[in-house]
């Protein structure tokens, strides 16, 4: 059968998807420039802006403040998270009855690999149609698809038909499609990179394709052969679904505060209450961490990072205590506001905790953890706070009193 | 200094002094060997300011005494690739230490040389000599067991609280314990001394003064081991070596409190075989965070465990148990290492629960603890 030794991989993307999950609980927001996101009063983000805010230059990840100073007439809504996910879960339902083979990059973007469908569904691209079909009429949401019989190359296909479209790239098309295309549409080429591959006057994908592998690799070292094989749309990257996965290498907490703050016991109580959920995560999964990193931006975005290795791999809050605030102790030496503090575990390792033997004290706390655990399983994650972040939490109710006035 | 010796004999008489060659030194001299020719015999010495060695090497014929501190390493390495069965050393008059053996000549730089005995150089670390009675004697094969027992448990890493790097050494009357320890494990051993000390001494060793005696002591001469304690030094002396070690100044956990009295469990189980049915569910561990449990029922043992993605092993013998069963988890790595330097055919685990330290009694007067992984969640 022709054809049938190729891969055929879809990148699906739900469009403006928070937007479009607004506007199916409220169609008034129909036709209106649209943001998700927290009010401006407490610093909130664009989280998803509707095709008509973008006309506006507004984009993601912007301030709220400045999305309104763009566009007077946008109606910003707070976004429902529960809906998001129950949207995103039917969706998925639906993807799934084509494949199994799903991998799912966030609540609205995922990998299918279709590769021996071809029985049941038709060519990808046609499964592909009939997926939009089927999403818009029982969801009423749209998806755009890129088809390819790789990855790589399928991602950039649904960047270039979005909004609302699908477009497939035939087999041996790959080079050819990518030619005109910027080299910054390539997913791993960032800015800086544009930026020097501009420099040496390579605008364009087709161009770094050929240019000579020696001259790359001066520059680029031995990123420039992977780099110059992505350019001409090879990629044998499988999609991985969940089962085939690997588990989460880190896991961290990171939090930008209501306001900025200089206040170091506010900090080391917020350093606390992140090492309490993380740690609680870790004993979830049954895992214990080796390394430890603490993340630091201030006011002016200048963002630092420490991290260390700690001598016997943990998954106990009060351990990892001391060496995160000696961390943020040797990181905060600038006299300027932090705006955001963040905990990261890694070196993850499935295990049992090793006690020590002259300690007994630790042995106590390790028992406290687990009993804490279960009271907060039962009666929630508020129920028991350390003495250190109580004030944390009247604090934070007396800010968000004053708001809500 | 002008003396002949036997290439052997001056060959693993520098060997004994090798551990104690600087490798990096701070200073020149401490990568350096003095060599001291005397009317009847020639002393090697070296320190790194951890430990230091004095050794007197015999078969030698001295013309003209003598000393001269010569770069340690090319010292020994020639000596070792020297073919004639004499090496004359000599030391010219511009302060070239000239090694003679057979046709091949080899001149070495001095670092600080003299002819007057009674004048030793400045540059050198000062090596006291072992003379009169020491604090203590005790067998030597005694001792050097002990260290075998205790070495192998002491941490790699530097704990700001505790000196768990070194080797505590403990004795009072007739009895000396040697303790090693991570914190998370702990080796004790006790033996009976030969002569008797009022007074108890303690001090925490570096272990490579230890491993320089385990490495050497057994060739030495002489069935006594004898240690003095000389305020921040140790120094130890079986037949014509003396070694020092510096004490560390840390505090040395408390180290009988942690030793159970007696466990509410008994196990007896062979210890080549317990050995064997670790070592091989452990191919079924996670390195980084290895674990077997112990399984223990009326007179079986099974050893557990499994690795996520690859397998999962189940493994049993023979005990000597009666009660109501235990079930601990441990990291496999402790307790191979504790099997190995266990001298008994027969090794007993006391246990008072899964979550409270472990008791191995791997030989006479030889315990080890481990302090078990939690199960707590």
């Amino acid at each position: 059968m022709k054809g049938a030794s190729f891969r055929a991989v879809l990148h699906v993307d739900l469009d403006a998807f928070f937007v479009a999950v607004e506007r199916v609980l409220d169609p008034r927001l129909c036709g209106r420039p649209v943001v998700v996101g927290a009010s401006p009063s407490r610093r909130g983000v664009v989280a998803a802006a509707s095709y008509e805010a973008r006309a506006f230059g507004i984009h993601s990840a912007m301030p709220m403040a400045q999305a309104l100073r763009l566009c007077p007439n946008l109606v910003r809504v707070s976004g429902t998270h529960g809906a998001y996910g129950r949207a995103s879960r039917a969706v998925f339902d639906v993807l799934g009855n084509y494949t199994p083979v799903i991998e799912k990059v966030s609540v609205d973007e995922a990998y299918l690999d279709l590769t021996g469908t071809e029985h049941l569904f038709g060519r990808a691209v046609d499964a592909a149609d009939r997926m939009r079909r089927e999403v818009r009429e029982r969801l009423r949401l749209d998806l755009t698809i890129g088809a390819s019989r790789n990855r790589l190359v399928s991602k950039v296909a649904s960047a270039f038909a979005k909004p609302m479209g699908l477009f497939d790239v035939q087999p041996g098309q790959e080079a050819r499609f990518l030619a005109p295309l910027p080299v910054k549409a390539l997913p791993g080429i960032g800015p800086v990179t544009t930026r020097r591959l501009h420099d040496l006057n390579i605008p364009r994908l087709g161009v770094l394709a050929d240019t000579e592998g020696w001259f790359l690799e001066e520059i680029f070292g031995n990123y420039s052969k992977p780099m110059q094989r992505r350019a001409r749309g090879e990629d044998d990257t499988p999609v991985s679904p969940p089962w085939e996965r690997h588990e989460a290498k880190t896991i961290g907490h990171e939090e930008t505060f209501a306001a900025d703050t200089d206040d170091h016991a506010f900090l080391r109580a917020k350093l606390r209450a992140q090492l309490e959920s993380t740690t609680r995560r870790l004993r979830e999964k049954g895992l214990l961490a080796r390394k430890l990193t603490v993340k630091l931006r201030y006011a002016d975005f200048v963002t630092e990072s420490r991290d260390a290795t700690l001598p016997v791999a943990t998954d106990h809050d009060i351990e990892l205590l001391q060496p995160a605030l000696e961390l943020l102790h040797r990181m905060a030496t600038r006299r300027t506001l932090v705006r955001l503090l963040g905990v990261r575990l890694g070196g993850l390792v499935q295990g049992y905790w090793q006690g020590g033997l002259f300690d007994p004290r630790a042995r106590r706390s390790r028992r406290l953890v687990s009993v804490l655990d279960r009271v907060r399983a039962k009666y929630g994650v508020q129920a028991v706070r350390a003495g250190e972040t109580v004030w944390l939490a009247q604090a934070e109710n007396r800010r968000h009193g004053s708001f809500l006035g | 200094m002008k003396f002949l010796i036997d290439r052997l004999a001056f060959r693993d008489a520098l060997q004994r002094v090798e551990m104690a060659i600087d490798r990096k030194p701070t200073r020149p001299a401490l990568g350096g060997v003095l060599v001291e020719a005397n009317n009847d015999s020639v002393l090697l010495m070296a320190s790194d300011l951890d430990i230091a060695v004095r050794y007197r090497a015999d078969q030698v014929q001295v013309d003209r005494t003598g000393w001269a501190v010569i770069p340690g390493r090319e010292l020994v390495e020639i000596v070792k690739d020297l073919e004639a069965e004499t090496v004359q050393v000599e030391l010219t008059e511009d302060n070239l230490c000239k090694l003679s053996a057979g046709e091949d000549v080899c001149r070495l730089v001095t670092l600080e040389s003299g002819e007057a005995p009674n004048e030793g150089p400045e540059s050198f670390p000062a090596i006291p000599d072992l003379e009169g009675e020491a604090s203590l004697t005790i067998d030597k094969n005694d001792f050097l067991l002990m260290v075998h027992s205790t070495r192998f448990a002491t941490s790699r890493v530097h704990d700001s609280r505790f000196a768990t790097e070194g080797v505590l050494i403990d004795m009072q009357g007739n009895e000396v314990t040697l303790v090693g320890t991570d914190g998370r494990r702990l080796a004790c051993i006790r033996r009976t001394s030969l002569t008797h000390q009022e007074d108890r001494q303690r001090a925490v060793l570096l272990p490579k003064v230890l491993d320089q005696l385990a490495r050497y002591g057994q060739d030495e001469e002489g069935d006594e081991l004898e240690v003095f304690f000389l305020g921040n030094l140790i120094g130890f002396r079986i037949g014509k070596l003396q070694s020092f070690g510096r004490v560390l100044d840390r505090e040395f956990p408390s180290y009988d409190n942690v030793i159970p009295k007696e466990g509410r469990h008994r196990v007896r189980a062979h210890r080549e075989s317990l050995s064997k049915k670790l070592r091989l569910a452990s191919h079924l561990t996670q390195d980084a965070a290895a674990v077997v449990r112990l399984k223990v029922s009326a007179d079986r043992m099974e050893v557990l465990a499994e690795s996520e993605g690859r397998g999962r092993a189940n493994a049993a013998l023979e005990v000597d148990y009666v009660g109501e069963g235990l079930s601990a988890a441990f990291n496999p790595a402790f307790l191979l290492e504790g099997l190995k330097a266990a001298h008994s055919e027969q090794v007993e685990l006391q246990m008072e629960d899964a979550n409270r330290p472990a008791k191995f009694v791997l030989g006479d007067g030889f315990d080890y603890v481990v302090m078990p992984l939690s199960t707590a969640n």
